[in-house]
């Protein structure tokens, strides 16, 4: 089921009725409409696939109780390797196993060897690489004594697969969202009417803002070579709005709807295009795979601590397995080489903490510096996103070539003002909002109720005026 | 809770209402009529989304595949004739290739298996044009007792009220370009007087595309299909207009030619090529696509050339059986 679907729009207000009205005096009943709810909205997409999260969910739920009582430190290490084996076992198979087959017979071949790879004829469930690494953290922090493990299978059941952030995240950790469900949720009409404030803004972002980029997008990355440098750079600057649009859209719809029943999840996005250097960018940019990767590769690995060769190879490891976290293609592992590349220098100068605030505190509008720095990372990230969306790294490096060459100074193919409009209002309301959690958090601005409603209708008739198609979000191919 | 969901209802209340009052204004001011709002969006094609509206809820025993050279150059009444049955359905479809005409020829068996499949086509359905719709979906639409609810599935309020006035010229006007003004049958039939919609349009070969084995393998899988299935099917190659030949590649064309009818003959189907014969200017509306009269001949022309070739085989089929008796 996609957020911006009817579907949803009919599933969400009856499943809020439920929750509040005839399940509220029982936790546990409360906790198994969640769940319940959880697998319909996910069913409605491939109930097949439901086994795997079922199966998931059984094997660390069974890992977390036997690590309980279970002091042999052998045995315990057994036991997290089940866990591990399970869920990243389930996403090789779904998501690598065609790449790494092929990418063995290409080197075969290279080597004068030529074999047939066999490739699996199978569909990527959605949002494995979300709950995988969802529930493989409660695993973890229970083998590493951070969190007891829970005997409340239902409450585990409905934190590995709750709805809102089920196939696209942010993912959360257990010692976050766990404990949520053990505690009966008192219904706070503040914080849903921001959460229905935040779903407004994620609607907009991803069927005005991303949705109407795509179109222009998909355009230039289908056919790259007949376009001039012009063109394909817009198309580049489109899709970073596009994907920013499109994830952070979604993240907000889940953050929006999860509030409405009580519960908090961790932000995702925080105004990432404001970031003065990459190191601030990776501060803002999907946090919750970001702090994943710190908190269960990065430190394990030695962090930043030890000899300056161990942190070049810390840096690289995590950003080019969090590229190949996105999908199994050499483009994501180009994304995540380039990102550490760009990364590297600062964490060696120890430059890497020197943004920590908010761009122009305090400020209307930044200095010249600041813009200097955040146009400067902004195109760095371009370059990267390059790698990203395109198909291969020869289209990658084309597209480059054609960029960094004279037919930059032509005027686009395509006409563009629409979007770039719709980007602007964007990049203004995200900038005045920029110490908020998202554009239209007013909890301290004191606007009158007509104005407020004025404003949310004209975003409503953006969205249904302004819309481009329905498009699928694009991070449920991860 | 109470203040919460009372201030969602008014919220909801007063949006609705000025959604109502925005849309109103922009009918009037664009002079919208109603009854031409465009059929749910299924995919980003509209002869194929009105095609689906169209065939909802018909069963056939007859039909023709394709693209829109089936849609207008295959003229109903000659091949109902021929049949002796009015059960018959056109599904023929613009900018549809071959492959999504076998798509289309498997979604629409599901529903009732044909036991006539006519699929009209050329060189130019071969290239690699492609209409982009979800295949599974095509029983549901076909055989849904309220297709408006798609219009829930698709809410591009935008695109209907848009596309209304445009929509409205092509399903009341047989001398557009794109026209979609059906007969009983979901045959489209240009006018005979026709201008030249564009210089362009009528100079265009279409042949310049390079052509995609993908559609050379849907045939053959259109073609294995109809054998396992017991139906009669029949491959009409529609013809270029005289004025254009001697522009076109003649050698691609009889390369063309002979796959496909190796495709089709190979399991043992009728191929009927026009291309024998010229046919004039007069009876087109561009390179490919026939005027009402024009699509009346080629038709009867194949219909001929079929019953010809269809008796022959019989007959020869018998005399084999003779002998070897």
């Amino acid at each position: 089921m996609l957020f911006n679907s009817i579907e949803f729009a009919i599933f969400l207000p009856i499943v809020f009725a439920l929750y509040w009205f005839v399940t509220q005096r029982n936790l546990t009943l409360q906790n198994t409409l969640i769940l319940g709810a959880s697998y319909l909205f996910y069913g409605w997409w491939d109930w097949r696939f439901l086994s795997l999260i079922i199966f998931s969910s059984a094997v660390d739920y069974l890992v977390g109780l036997r690590l309980l009582t279970q002091n042999d430190q052998r045995k315990r290490k057994l036991l997290l390797f089940t866990s591990i084996l399970v869920n990243i076992g389930f996403l090789g198979l779904f998501k690598y196993y065609n790449f790494f087959a092929e990418s063995f017979a290409d080197a075969f071949t290279l080597m004068g060897k030529p074999i047939e790879a066999s490739r699996l004829n199978i569909v990527l469930p959605v949002g494995i690489s979300f709950y995988t690494f969802q529930t493989l953290s409660y695993s973890i922090d229970v083998y590493k004594r951070k969190i007891q493990p829970t005997r409340d299978i239902i409450a585990f059941f409905a934190f590995v697969s709750f709805f809102p952030q089920l196939v696209a995240g942010p993912i959360e950790r257990a010692s976050h969202l766990l404990p949520q469900f053990y505690r009966k949720r008192e219904f706070d009409p503040t914080k849903a009417v921001d959460g229905m404030r935040q779903i407004l803004w994620g609607l907009f972002k991803k069927i005005v803002i991303a949705d109407n980029c795509a179109v222009y997008v998909n355009d230039i990355f289908a056919s790259s070579e007949s376009y001039s440098g012009a063109s394909l750079l817009l198309g580049t600057i489109f899709f970073a709005f596009q994907i920013y649009g499109d994830f952070s859209g979604y993240s907000d719809i889940a953050i929006g709807t999860a509030r409405l029943f009580g519960i908090d999840l961790m932000r995702n996005f925080a105004f990432p295009y404001f970031s003065r250097d990459i190191a601030e960018f990776w501060r803002r940019w999907h946090i919750s795979l970001s702090t994943w990767f710190r908190d269960y590769v990065y430190i394990p690995l030695g962090g930043s601590r030890g000899s300056t060769w161990m942190k070049i190879r810390n840096t690289f490891i995590i950003f080019v397995v969090s590229g190949f976290w996105h999908g199994a293609n050499w483009t994501f592992l180009a994304w995540g080489f380039l990102n550490a590349c760009y990364f590297l220098p600062l964490m060696l100068w120890k430059k890497n903490r020197v943004n920590t605030d908010t761009v122009a505190e305090n400020r209307v509008l930044p200095n010249f510096r600041e813009l200097g720095a955040m146009l400067f990372t902004f195109a760095l990230t371009l370059i990267a996103w390059i790698f990203f969306r395109a198909a291969t790294l020869q289209q990658a490096f084309q597209i480059i070539a054609e960029i960094f060459s004279p037919s930059l100074f032509s005027l686009p193919d395509l006409l563009f003002v629409k979007e770039v409009l719709l980007i602007a209002i964007l990049i203004v309301a995200e900038w005045v909002q920029r110490n908020k959690q998202h554009a239209l958090q007013f909890d301290t601005i004191r606007i009158p109720r007509m104005v407020r409603w004025g404003l949310y209708q004209v975003i409503i008739v953006a969205i249904l005026f302004w819309g481009s198609g329905k498009q699928e979000f694009i991070y449920f191919q991860f | 809770m109470r203040s919460f969901l009372k201030n969602t209802l008014l919220f909801s209340l007063f949006s609705l209402a000025a959604i109502v009052a925005i849309v109103s204004v922009y009918i009037k001011i664009q002079n919208i009529d109603l009854k031409f709002i465009p059929p749910p969006r299924f995919a980003n094609n509209i002869s194929f989304n009105d095609k689906m509206v169209f065939a909802n809820h018909k069963v056939a025993d007859h039909i023709s595949i394709g693209s829109s050279l089936a849609l207008c150059n295959i003229h109903s009444r000659t091949i109902t004739s021929t049949l002796g049955s009015d059960n018959y359905l056109n599904l023929g479809t613009w900018g549809f290739n071959i492959g999504d005409s076998f798509t289309m020829l498997k979604k629409y068996a599901e529903i009732n298996m044909p036991k006539t499949v006519i699929l009209s086509s050329s060189l130019v359905d071969f290239g690699n044009q492609k209409v982009f719709f979800n295949a599974d979906e095509i029983h549901t639409i076909l055989t849904s007792n309220f297709p408006g609810r798609f219009y829930f599935k698709y809410p591009e309020f935008r695109y209907y009220l848009s596309f209304s006035n445009h929509y409205k010229k092509i399903k009341t006007s047989d001398k557009e370009y794109d026209s979609l003004v059906y007969d009983e049958y979901g045959a489209v039939c240009y006018a005979d007087k026709m201008d030249v919609f564009d210089q362009a349009i009528w100079d265009d070969t279409k042949v310049d595309e390079p052509l995609d084995n993908m559609n050379y393998a849907g045939l053959d899988s259109i073609s294995n299909f109809a054998k396992k299935h017991n139906i009669r099917f029949v491959f009409f190659q529609s013809p270029f207009r005289e004025g254009i030949t001697n522009k076109i590649d003649q050698e691609k064309i009889k390369t063309h030619t002979s796959i496909v009818a190796g495709i089709v003959q190979k399991y043992g189907h009728t191929f009927i090529d026009s291309n024998e014969k010229s046919w004039a200017d007069s009876l087109y509306v561009d390179a490919t696509h026939f005027t009402w009269t024009g699509a009346k001949l080629y038709t009867e022309f194949c219909i001929d050339k079929m019953n010809t070739l269809e008796n022959t085989d019989a007959d020869q089929l018998g005399t084999l059986i003779i002998k070897n008796k």
